[in-house]
């Protein structure tokens, strides 16, 4: 029997549940090096490495730095992650590893596939803290152009020198190829910056929120991924040479057409900030919160949320959260940490068709979650604060549009759930309104792009769940490279 | 095995993903007046066994082709003939061609040159052995029209004459490059290099490394079907006695030397450059990668220039031959101990595991600590080191005593 085969897959040393669900610390601290070895060393190198080519969006070459990480030359293996990889730390810690690259992994037929979600978090990591991915900034100044020249006092820019300089129209910036303006600071917008960067383009980004990374900094709770980690990686594009200016809202102080004449290209990727409602009766109800609302207000100081959005989370005992994709996950994990003692996960459909992270549900399991299959609400109820969740048994129908089976609900199966606060999690869709007065073609999921993701509107691009609708990260890594490729050869070519 | 069956197809569309930002450096290189796309060839073996296996690795990206070495003959090959060693070595006793050489000059050598032609790459065919068999066999396959001849010394014996005599007839029958190939079995290559220099136009080094023997201790048997189960060493454990020797030769003479010995990633290019290469071939890896290989390595090798500042392949090459040629020593006998720089340290305790002067300690996460007195200043925590944290240099940092 080969090495591979021999060696078992390596686990991270996770903290008890019980101690973890207490506080919003990571809950495992990635691999050491040498269990990263051993684990590196049960990849057999196969001739066709599918992890690679089929499974990876970012098509990181996988085998090659693994290979590296086997002779114990993590800087090569760093170095040919960033090839591809704008952001492996996060890829690492985030993916839903099990459905892309693992799941082509070859060891998975005979034992279990290589844990490359823990390798490429560890090789990240490692490379993050020595600052391997950002060996020189770009000599390209980036900055504001004359008009936002006020706005830069509400933002959170570490380097406010030498401003003079770094003023002014985008065309007058030196030795710069173009001047590139980013809307969103999400992994899109960031993937974008680092590649804009190393092809020798100044950018600009805009974020609405008053700290800078998207989903990773609001949506990802820190239990999940350090907001220290999303701050290194913020601070690494940062120092490469991006100005990054915060609580700008793009439609509120500035709009896409000024951007796309003081810039001489406008990357949209401003993520799909709608979280879907239920109109059920009562959801009007007090202690009924979006999944993003829960999230932010749960996870994040009040300081560093934008007033609007600030609420106050009301605690109890019992929380429920309706839907089962990966935010949920999350949403019950931050409810058993704020001090819910009983908090349930409803799904309208069976434990087959759910979305989420398998990992992630196991974690929630472990802190005491429990999980209702094929449960829909149909009422909330409470006098000015909810109070119950009516419900009904589901049954499985035909497939619907989405290739999944129709829940139907049961006739007279309907029973009652205490709660004292109700989270939606039932998804995420662009913000159409935003997106109409940018005057963009828009198609059913997002804003429609061509096959070099610009939009309807010359020289305005789009990258991320912007286009696609709520979806991975590592997707919205791809199209921030690929959309940058695409500006830099627009800058080129025109 | 029979040529006339239809082979199989054999699909190299795919790839392990190349770097998305192509590299800047250019990569084409200039040796023995030709144009190579890349600095990045196959090596004589069964990756370029017949016509269409060269057309596959023209299609791929390599920076010129070179053929199986043919002869007289087809090589009476025993069976097995190849085994793989460790992770990404070989053993083989594979000869040269299986094929005639009708074959080769009615068919495989016309689809070879077909497929270099329209890659726009030099055609090198390998020629073997004896100086009689030479003075036959190299003036048909030059009069197919490539672009240079390698020889073979693997068979001529061990005496400088003999070896001369073959390059002497090779030189009488053709007019062409000569490039010989020399195997380490000879002895002293640098020597052997100065000899044939005024005969040959250039160097191949090395050839795979025998005998060697592997047994299959289950069945007391041998993993080769040759006499007493002996075979030749290939692939990445020959990669030290190939950068040696090519060093070596180009130390010694003043012709073009291809480095050829467990090349399998960019990094390897560039140390065989520094050590005096111009160009590096790649057999075993070729065969466990699939002809991809060609192109994935000279990217690499071209990204590794692009990181460092350089522009092209010039840049680097013969820089090892110009700083340590005469014999110059740099890293021996320190007074110092090891260096830490610890905002690189992982603390993975890789140190303090292989220190075998119990001079250092190193707990997980943790910077280690050393006892410079007790520390013999071996050297070997310095190249252990994953994060190269650790370093003779006096530019690097602390010495670890005064970081820890």
């Amino acid at each position: 029997m080969s090495l591979a085969l021999r060696l078992a897959r390596q686990q991270p040393a996770y903290r008890d549940p019980r101690a973890r669900a207490k506080d919003f610390d990571e809950i495992d601290s990635g691999f050491t090096f040498e269990q990263a070895r051993v684990e590196a060393e049960r990849c057999v190198q196969c001739s066709k490495p599918a992890c690679a080519i089929e499974g990876c969006p970012l098509g990181n070459a996988i085998p090659r730095w693994i290979d590296h990480v086997v002779q114990g030359r993590l800087r090569q293996a760093a170095w040919v992650l960033a090839t591809t990889a704008p952001m492996p730390e996060l890829c690492g810690k985030l993916c839903p590893h099990e459905r892309l690259c693992e799941s082509r992994c070859v060891l998975g037929q005979a034992s279990k596939p290589v844990a490359i979600g823990a390798l490429e978090a560890f090789v990240g990591r490692v490379a993050e803290e020595r600052g391997w991915f950002a060996p020189a900034p770009s000599r390209m100044p980036s900055g504001l152009p004359v008009r936002f020249a006020g706005a830069a006092d509400r933002t959170d820019q570490s380097d406010p020198t030498d401003r003079s300089d770094r003023r002014g129209h985008p065309e007058r910036i030196r030795g710069a190829s173009g001047h590139v303006a980013i809307i969103g600071s999400g992994p899109a917008g960031l993937a974008a910056a680092d590649r804009l960067l190393a092809l020798g383009h100044a950018v600009t980004m805009f974020e609405r929120a008053p700290v800078a990374g998207g989903v990773p900094s609001y949506g990802i709770p820190s239990f999940k991924y350090a907001k220290s980690r999303v701050e290194r990686l913020v601070e690494r594009v940062r120092r490469k040479g991006a100005a990054i200016f915060c609580g700008i809202e793009v439609g509120r102080d500035v709009t896409v057409r000024e951007l796309r004449k003081d810039f001489d290209a406008v990357l949209l990727a401003i993520g799909a900030p709608r979280g879907r409602l239920l109109d059920l009766p009562g959801c009007g109800l007090e202690g009924i919160y979006s999944a993003t609302g829960f999230l932010v207000n749960g996870n994040v100081p009040a300081e560093c949320i934008d007033e609007a959005d600030r609420r106050e989370i009301r605690r109890g005992r019992r929380c429920v959260v309706i839907g089962g994709g990966d935010t949920s996950a999350d949403c019950v994990r931050t409810a058993v940490r704020l001090g819910f003692e009983e908090v349930r996960c409803l799904y309208r459909r069976s434990l087959e068709e759910i979305t989420g992270r398998l990992a992630d549900r196991g974690y929630a399991q472990e802190e005491g979650v429990v999980y209702q299959f094929l449960t829909s609400p149909t009422r909330f109820e409470g006098s000015g604060r909810v109070e119950r969740v009516v419900c009904e048994r589901m049954a499985l129908g035909e497939p619907d549009g989405s290739g999944r089976a129709r829940p139907v609900p049961i006739p007279g199966s309907e029973y009652v759930l205490e709660a004292d606060a109700v989270v939606l999690s039932l998804g995420y869709d662009v913000d159409r309104k935003l997106l109409e007065s940018a005057r963009c073609q828009l198609g059913p999921d997002g804003l429609v792009v061509d096959d070099n993701l610009m939009t309807s509107r010359r020289g305005v691009f789009a990258a991320g769940d912007v286009v696609r609708g709520a979806d991975l990260i590592v997707h919205a890594a791809r199209d921030g490279r690929d959309a940058a490729m695409a500006i830099d050869r627009f800058l080129r070519e025109g | 095995m029979s040529d006339h069956a239809d082979p199989l197809p054999k699909d190299t569309s795919w790839r392990v993903p190349l770097p998305v930002t192509p590299p800047q450096a250019r990569q084409e290189v200039e040796v023995l007046g030709l144009t190579f796309r890349s600095p990045v060839i196959p090596a004589a073996g069964p990756n370029v066994r017949d016509g269409a296996a060269l057309a596959r690795v023209a299609e791929n990206g390599a920076g010129g082709l070179l053929a199986k070495t043919v002869s007289v003959r087809a090589a009476p090959v025993p069976r097995p003939n190849m085994a793989q060693f460790g992770r990404a070595g070989m053993l083989n006793t594979e000869l040269w061609t299986e094929l005639s050489l009708d074959q080769w000059l009615d068919r495989e050598y016309d689809v070879g040159l077909a497929a270099a032609r329209a890659a726009g790459i030099p055609f090198i065919a390998s020629v073997g052995y004896t100086a009689d068999e030479l003075e036959l066999v190299a003036p048909k396959v030059a009069a197919k029209g490539v672009d240079a001849l390698e020889f073979s010394i693997h068979y001529v014996g061990t005496s400088f004459d003999a070896v001369v005599d073959t390059a002497r007839a090779l030189r009488s029958v053709v007019d062409l490059p000569i490039i010989a190939k020399l195997s380490p079995h000879f002895g002293d290559l640098g020597e052997l290099a100065a000899v044939l220099e005024p005969h040959v136009d250039a160097f191949t080094c090395i050839n795979s490394f025998g005998p060697t023997l592997a047994i299959d201790i289950e069945r007391a048997e041998p993993v080769l079907g040759s006499r007493y189960g002996y075979g030749w060493l290939s692939g990445e454990p020959l990669r030290p006695l190939a950068v040696r020797s090519v060093f070596e030769v180009a130390r010694r003479v003043k012709k073009p030397v291809i480095g050829v010995g467990g090349v399998s990633r960019g990094e390897d290019v560039i140390e065989f450059l520094m050590a005096g290469a111009s160009l590096v071939g790649i057999c075993t890896q070729a065969i466990y990668e699939g002809p991809q290989v060609y192109e994935r390595v000279a990217v690499e090798a071209a990204h590794w220039l692009d990181r460092h500042g350089r522009q092209s392949f010039a840049d680097v090459q013969g820089a090892y031959v110009r700083r340590f040629g005469q014999g110059q020593r740099v890293l021996t006998e320190k007074e110092e101990a090891p260096r830490l720089d610890s905002a690189l340290c992982i603390g993975c305790t890789r140190c303090g595991v292989v220190c075998q002067y119990d001079a250092m300690h190193a707990e997980p996460w943790k910077t280690p600590t050393l006892v410079e007195e007790r520390c013999f200043q071996c050297g070997l925590c310095v190249s252990a080191c994953p994060a190269g944290a650790l370093s003779f240099s006096p530019r690097a940092g602390r010495t670890v005593a005064e970081a820890a």
